[in-house]
């Protein structure tokens, strides 16, 4: 029995949802279970506040942001774990790069509030300058530099000294894998290579915070599989990441917990897992077996626990769906061993990050 | 092809009738017709001239040819290089509209615009002929003859922005190919003033003067001007427009068929700067100077001794020429031998970044301005032409002396200062919105206004050789009027020296003006802000010139009416000064205020 899924420790359907990032329990927006999150709140809905987080690395609360007539976001409020690695999903025109730039400093909060590691971003906007590091969509480069003469610059500029400056340098140079085209001209670089140097200069002030507005946009393959482990990398760092993309599949990969923001307004914010594991019915798990097993699925059918359980077309595999409340990992492994049956796996099915936000979000252009 | 180039036509029609920029220079030049006509009304009212109609029509005409001058190094410049920068050429080729279709579709709106500005006027000029002192003759042949400049200007620009490949690229050229004839005529009446040559010589350069727009301006404008309308140069003109677009056409593939790849230039850029650094041209320097000294001291005795003259008896500008050309050319050679031996640093090429606010000057003195070596290039300049100054004025006019040499070397110091710290600093704005880093330079642990003053720094750096030449000239200029004013406790003396005082005070308002209206105006459209600006700042000085002229005379007539006397006319001196820096340091203000919130509100959106 191989690649079996650790058990996960039996909850209680009373206990609230873990924060993001496995920190904190954390409400929703609307003050609502995470079950509940999952249908798209109505946008008018009173925000009910978020319990204090003096600790967080992202406090925004009641943010609302308005471009002439355009409400480009509307009382929004989550918050971020550090040390997480957080992702921002949204249609286009949602509100994401609005609120990176509230978050940034690059805008002012019109009302509400935003606060870094504690720090209000409207009045302490210096000092959350220097616990942040954003890196646009766009590429934002002084393309006639080298890479050390950019990554130098932006160094001095915040006032490191010499020895420190080169140190730092190449540390980032190579946690970025950019050290052997350190002398190179930037507008020489591949859009890749350019995209490291973008996450190498975020890195040069050694900021606890790295935000990041849809990093892998435009990359090839290779260059966001790459970007990726680098993120990995700064997140064991102790980093806090909050990502902005599209890309959904990595982003569930990669991050531990994520928001879905829809035409300004927050339809989910917790923890991935949470949100990948809702299912309006049942618990689903699917389970492979090396070889073919005789009436195995009338056999699991009359497992107590078990509310259907099929075969996936003419393979080896089985999906098996539990009754509602009655999902616990243990106690289905529990029973499903005591079917002394060969196992080759057994996880629990969890939905495509695609689904849950085609789910969350609404159809149509802004 | 026609509706490839009809289409292009339309939407560059469009296009201008959306952009806010074109309706503004219309309300400028309404703005200049009504002011010019105010005067010339008061004029005729007060009795102060005694053609209030050519005075009017003067006005309109020198406004007129600044406009189309500027037009030539702005507007047109831009037909071609604005596809070429918005990476859309190809797709125009490829929509199968062809050279001549895009250079007729480009063009076309363009010279309708610019001719269009110029026949809307047309009318509203007859006033002119009301007033009195001009005729109708000459109404046309100057409105024929600016038509004629316009075209030239057009396919000026056209050729610029057929073979740049940017709109910055394409303005230099066309400013180079208007302001060196400027300069040649400068010198070739320097040589004229002095030097008699051939008939057949003077033959030659009369026929070159039927180009000069300006020589067909001052006949047309001369007292019973009785010639025809339509004069050699408009034929010209047009025939020199014509060949240029045909010229255009000609080379279009040439220069537009490969897309530019910026990464060549940058290389060759990138080695220069690898061997020219700042500490090379600093040695250079510490090495020329005895040069000079030498040169200062030995030059005299040098010529006595080859020519047998008496040393005593050695011109002075002869020792100014010599200082000015070995500097001139001395510095580079020195400075290329210097980083010939000198061996190159590994790392970074230009030296390590200065530190916190300092770093933004290092990158716009290194990046926009030309490095050390634009330094360089700045420093032989300058001496260049303080050496032609002496040169033309001692050898050539043989009327050179200090006062006058230093005058020149003040008025070239400060102009090409002043035009040098504005361009420098619009293009380190620009370049900041055009590559989308507003935003992580205001991200910078710093205020938006600690980054202006770091960025106006910069762009002070560069304008390092033409300070001083300001400051040399200046000395010798304003110590002498000062020590000639004479006794500081008299009335007189306090008088003069508020004056002067005021005259500076209001000059250097006037240049922040318009260095602020440069760095307005270069967050805020893409080419053409110098201009702009200097369009603003023209029109601001012409306005507050007036107005304070008028209320002198006001002043002036009120004061001996009412028998005032001497304290009305001081009053009616000082007031206009008053006024106009009080106006002007509120523009500053204002202005600076209005960057700030511009660069927030640009990098909010980047």
């Amino acid at each position: 029995m191989n690649d079996i899924t650790p058990p996960v420790p039996p909850e209680s359907p009373a206990d609230p949802s873990p924060g993001p990032g496995g920190g904190p329990p954390e409400q929703a927006p609307g003050g609502s279970s995470s079950a509940d999150r999952l249908e798209p709140s109505p946008p008018t809905s009173e925000p009910q506040p978020l319990p204090p987080s003096d600790e967080a690395a992202i406090d925004v609360r009641d943010l609302s942001h308005r471009f002439g007539n355009h409400m480009a976001v509307d009382r929004v409020s989550f918050q971020v774990t550090p040390r997480s690695l957080h992702g921002f999903v949204g249609p286009n025109g949602a509100g994401k790069t609005t609120v990176l730039k509230l978050i940034c400093t690059l805008l002012k909060p019109q009302t509400g509030s935003v606060h870094v590691h504690g720090k209000d971003v409207d009045r302490q906007t210096k000092d959350v300058r220097r616990q942040i590091g954003f890196m646009p969509d766009h590429f934002s480069m002084y393309r006639q530099m080298t890479v050390t003469e950019y990554l130098d610059f932006f160094a001095a500029a915040y006032g490191l000294n010499t020895a420190d400056r080169h140190r730092v340098i190449g540390d980032v140079l190579a946690l970025t894998d950019m050290d052997g085209r350190r002398d190179s001209l930037i507008s020489g670089l591949s859009r890749g290579m350019q995209q490291r140097v973008g996450l190498a200069r975020v890195l040069v002030n050694d900021p606890d915070l790295l935000l990041l507005d849809e990093p892998a946009s435009g990359l090839d393959p290779r260059a966001r599989i790459e970007l990726m482990e680098i993120l990995r990398a700064l997140r064991q760092m102790g980093k806090t990441i909050f990502i902005s993309s599209h890309i959904l599949s990595e982003l569930a990969e990669l991050c531990d917990s994520v928001t879905i923001i829809d035409r300004g307004h927050i339809r989910y914010s917790g923890a991935m897992r949470d949100l990948l594991e809702q299912n309006s019915d049942a618990a689903v798990y699917r389970l492979s077996v090396p070889e073919e097993q005789p009436g195995l699925e009338e056999r699991l059918l009359a497992l107590e626990e078990v509310v259907s359980a099929e075969r996936i077309e003419e393979s080896l595999e089985f999906r098996i769906s539990c009754s509602p409340g009655a999902e616990s990992d243990n106690r289905l492994l529990a029973a499903v061993l005591g079917l002394e049956i060969p196992i080759e796996s057994f996880q629990k099915e969890l939905r495509h990050l695609n689904e849950a936000f085609m789910d969350l979000t609404e159809q149509g252009v802004r | 092809m026609f509706r490839g180039t009809l289409a292009l036509m339309t939407r560059g029609l469009r296009f201008d009738c959306r952009r806010w920029q074109m309706h503004a220079l219309r309300f400028l030049l309404v703005g200049f017709f009504l002011l010019f006509l105010f005067v010339a009304w008061f004029s005729s009212l007060a009795a102060l001239g005694s053609a209030p109609g050519l005075n009017f029509f003067w006005s309109i005409t020198f406004t007129n040819y600044a406009f189309v001058t500027l037009a030539g190094m702005s507007f047109f410049t831009s037909t071609i290089t604005e596809e070429k920068e918005e990476q859309t050429l190809g797709l125009l080729k490829m929509a199968g509209v062809n050279p001549l279709g895009i250079l007729l579709g480009k063009l076309g709106p363009r010279l309708v615009n610019a001719l269009l500005l110029l026949a809307i006027q047309f009318p509203f000029v007859q006033l002119a002929v009301t007033l009195g002192g001009v005729l109708h003759r000459q109404v046309q042949a100057v409105y024929i003859t600016l038509a004629g400049y316009i075209v030239l200007m057009a396919g000026v620009g056209l050729i610029a922005s057929v073979i740049a490949h940017h709109t910055r690229r394409a303005a230099l050229l066309v400013s180079s190919a208007i302001l060196t004839p400027l300069a040649l005529q400068f010198f070739v009446y320097g040589i004229f003033s002095s030097v008699t040559f051939p008939t057949g010589v003077y033959d030659t350069i009369n026929w070159f003067s039927i180009w000069s727009v300006v020589e067909r301006l001052r006949t047309v404008m001369s007292l019973g001007f009785d010639g025809s309308p339509i004069g050699q140069q408009f034929y010209t003109h047009m025939a020199a427009g014509a060949v240029l677009f045909v010229g255009s056409w000609l080379i279009f593939e040439r220069c537009t068929g490969q897309p530019h790849s910026p990464t060549g230039s940058r290389e060759v850029s990138h080695n220069v700067r690898r061997r020219i650094r700042f500490r090379s041209l600093g040695t250079a320097m510490l090495i020329t100077a005895p040069v000079l000294l030498a040169v200062l001291l030995a030059y005299s005795h040098a010529r006595s001794a080859i020519t047998g003259i008496a040393f005593q008896r050695v011109p002075t500008y002869e020792v100014v020429v010599a200082v000015c050309l070995t500097l001139a050319v001395g510095l580079p050679i020195i400075t290329l031998i210097v980083a010939a031996v000198r061996p190159t640093a590994a790392g970074s090429d230009i030296g390590e970044c200065w530190p916190s606010a300092r770093s933004i000057v290092w990158k716009d003195l290194n990046f926009v301005s030309g490095g050390a070596v634009g330094m360089m290039v700045r420093v032989s300049l300058y001496s260049l032409i303080t050496g032609l100054i002496a040169f033309v004025m001692g050898a050539l006019s043989g009327e050179w002396d200090l006062t006058a040499q230093a005058a020149w070397m003040f008025g070239v110091g400060l102009i090409g200062g002043t035009m040098e710290l504005a361009s420098s600093l619009g293009r380190s704005l620009r370049s900041e919105v055009q590559s989308q880093t507003l935003s992580t330079l205001t991200l910078l642990p710093r205020s938006i206004r600690s980054l202006l003053w770091a960025k106006v720094a910069g762009g002070m750096a560069t304008m390092i050789p033409a300070g001083v030449m300001t400051l040399i000239g200046g000395a010798f200029v304003f110590v002498p009027l000062i020590r000639d004013i004479g006794d500081f406790g008299s009335r007189e003396s306090l008088t003069s020296i508020l004056v002067i005082l005021m005259t500076v005070v209001a000059g250097v308002l006037e240049i922040l003006v318009f260095l602020e209206l440069t760095a307005f105006f270069a967050l805020t459209i893409r080419w053409g802000y110098v201009v702009l600006a200097l369009i603003c700042t023209y029109f601001m000085n012409t306005t507050g010139w007036i107005v304070g002229t008028l209320l002198s005379l006001g002043g002036l007539i009120g004061g001996s009416a009412t028998g005032g006397g001497r304290i009305v006319g001081i009053l009616a001196m000082v007031l206009p000064w008053i006024l106009a820096i009080g106006i002007a340091s509120a523009v500053v203000v204002a202005l600076f205020y209005a960057i700030e919130s511009r660069i927030r509100r640009l990098a909010g959106q980047s």
